[in-house]
């Protein structure tokens, strides 16, 4: 692999817990994790460095009533610099990396903060049609619901490649929960620091069919927050930056509807072949990704999307891998000759999903994992290259990075 | 200068508005294109194979096959007394897909039912609440014997 030419660098990040945070507003959970982010910055980081911030949030006019974060944050941090926030649903996170990135790689700032944040849990049963705004309204006048749209794709995949006769797809679909809470544990900031088995997920209650309680991602309050700087300067603030080589973004139909696939994820899969591209890699580099596992049906979309697995085969990729290393704790998928851990946190199941933070949660959890890090979630292996795949709604956009510790 | 509606009109062929108001006289209203011969339908301004604007009214048959389907068990506010119900993909024999829900006992529904062959035979209108951008209509398939 010939060295890459790093397009930014993270010198510092910080996250507030997951689950539900009843006594704070969802401004004071991003400040917490902005302050967090720039006090870990080991050579120190002044307010005034920074020229830019960059946000990421999806519902919080609706769940919180309020708009206009750049002005709550202006008020929290003291800074009057240029700020926004990007609403790219699910994907709002990735969203706003992509965009400081930009801000970067154009040459306009050196130093930016990077903030995805949700705060959801307040609105109790009514967040149930206000995820619907990430899917078309056609789909919500036929009574879709969010987890209907990812169950209808389920039912799809399981027809076209799952092998009926003796459920182990369906029994696939309910090791990546199992795997992902099994990653959690170790994780203090996870909403969810516990096992599943898969007969308790296979026994859950059914959400939208084939869908169960147990296949899905939490309703979660939380934020996180990245100090995203120039490499030029990177190393003025910390011996170990994490790199960033790849920053790629694609779109699709926000409706599911009129997708050229039901049992994929076209902007993944475009956004993958940029990445990949631009860093001249394959899959078989990738020693980590976070994946967008909002419904286990996700992670298995992402294995195949990627290239890492063939069209149809991820869930068998699933189901062996986890038979081979059940018990190890980080739980590896391995096809042929690549390995990749996927979610060391926990992923979106089980460390959490508060919506606009999810993005940039992945960057933080590489960023900890890159730098040896993450304390007793430790992935006991060899990192230097991870990849952040972040989607909005049902795959109307996908953002990938891919991060590196050594160029 | 051109009136605002002749102004829309060049635009957007058929409305959303005509749309449902087609459905809830039972027929499913789509726009065929000039440029690639496509089938839009829900209707947009422009084909949606294509991206075309020379684009005319026209009726699909309503024939066509499940594409899929699920069991809303956790309905969202305004659908509780319907649940259990299946929302549904149809690929229809025109070509676009259009969503809508299927008329079928939701406890009957099983995974043979993808790729079963069926037909519109109805409209349902949502009512709206305060929230949402009111009333609104989809159609209603049922599984042609
Ligand atoms: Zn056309």
């Amino acid at each position: 692999m010939k060295k890459l030419k790093p397009l930014a660098a993270i010198v510092g990040a910080g996250r507030t817990k997951f689950g539900e945070l009843w006594y704070q507003n969802p401004e004071a959970l991003l400040t917490e994790a902005g302050l967090k982010a720039m006090e870990s910055v080991e050579y120190g980081l002044r307010r005034k460095d920074i020229q830019a911030c960059y946000f990421g949030s999806f519902l919080y006019q609706v769940t919180n009533k309020l708009a206009l974060i750049p002005g709550y944050m202006s008020r929290e941090l003291g800074m009057n610099i240029p700020m926004s926030n990007t609403e790219a649903a699910c994907g709002s996170g990735g969203s706003a990396l992509y965009n400081a990135c930009l801000g970067i790689r154009s040459g306009e700032y050196d130093v930016t903060l990077v903030g995805g944040f949700e705060k959801m849990t307040d609105r109790a049963g009514k967040i149930i049609d206000d995820l619907m705004f990430a899917g078309d309204p056609h789909e919500f006048d036929a009574g879709y619901t969010f987890a209907g749209l990812y169950a209808s794709m389920m039912a799809r995949y399981i027809h076209d490649y799952g092998d009926s006769s003796d459920g182990r797809c369906r029994e696939a679909l309910a090791l990546v929960a199992c795997k992902n809470h099994h990653h959690a544990v170790g994780n203090e900031y996870a909403q969810f620091r516990r096992e599943f088995t898969v007969e308790e997920v296979l026994n859950s209650p059914l959400v939208a069919d084939p869908i169960r309680m147990l296949h899905c991602s939490p309703v979660s309050d939380g934020a996180v927050a990245l100090v995203v700087v120039s490499p030029e300067v990177a190393k003025e603030y910390t011996d170990t930056p994490i790199y960033i080589v790849g920053s790629q973004q694609a779109t699709d139909d926000v409706s599911i509807c009129s997708r050229e696939s039901l049992t994929g994820i076209k902007a993944t899969r475009l956004a993958m072949e940029k990445v990949l591209k631009e860093t001249s890699m394959t899959m078989r580099d990738i020693h980590l990704a976070e994946v967008h596992d909002c419904f286990t049906i996700e992670e298995i979309f992402f294995l195949e999307d990627s290239g890492f697995c063939e069209r149809g085969e991820g869930w068998k990729t699933v189901y062996d891998s986890y038979e081979s290393f059940k018990g190890s704790k980080h739980i590896p998928y391995v096809n042929g000759n690549s390995e990749l851990v996927v979610n060391a946190g926990g992923g979106l199941k089980a460390d959490g999903h508060p919506v606009g933070a999810t993005g940039v949660r992945q960057v933080y959890e590489c960023f900890k994992q890159l730098r040896n890090e993450a304390g007793g979630n430790q992935v006991d292996k060899e990192l230097n290259v991870a990849l952040c795949h972040n989607i909005g709604g049902t795959g109307g956009i996908a953002t990938v990075h891919i991060l590196m510790r050594e160029l | 200068m051109k009136e605002q509606e002749e102004i829309e009109k060049e635009y957007t062929v058929l409305t959303f508005a005509e749309y449902e108001e087609g459905l809830r006289n039972g027929k499913l209203l789509g726009l065929r294109c000039a440029s690639c011969g496509g089938i839009t339908c829900h209707p947009m301004p422009v084909c949606q194979w294509c991206g075309g604007r020379s684009l005319e009214r026209m009726e699909l048959s309503g024939e066509g096959e499940l594409a899929t389907f699920t069991v809303i068990r956790v309905p969202p506010e305004g659908f509780e007394d319907d649940a259990p119900y299946i929302p549904c993909l149809v690929k229809t024999k025109e070509g676009p897909c259009v969503a809508g829900r299927l008329d079928y006992d939701a406890e009957q529904a099983t995974q043979e039912l993808i790729g079963k062959r069926v037909r519109m035979n109805g409209s349902y209108t949502y009512k709206g609440d305060k929230y949402s951008g009111g009333a609104h209509t989809c159609p209603v398939f049922e599984v042609v014997k």
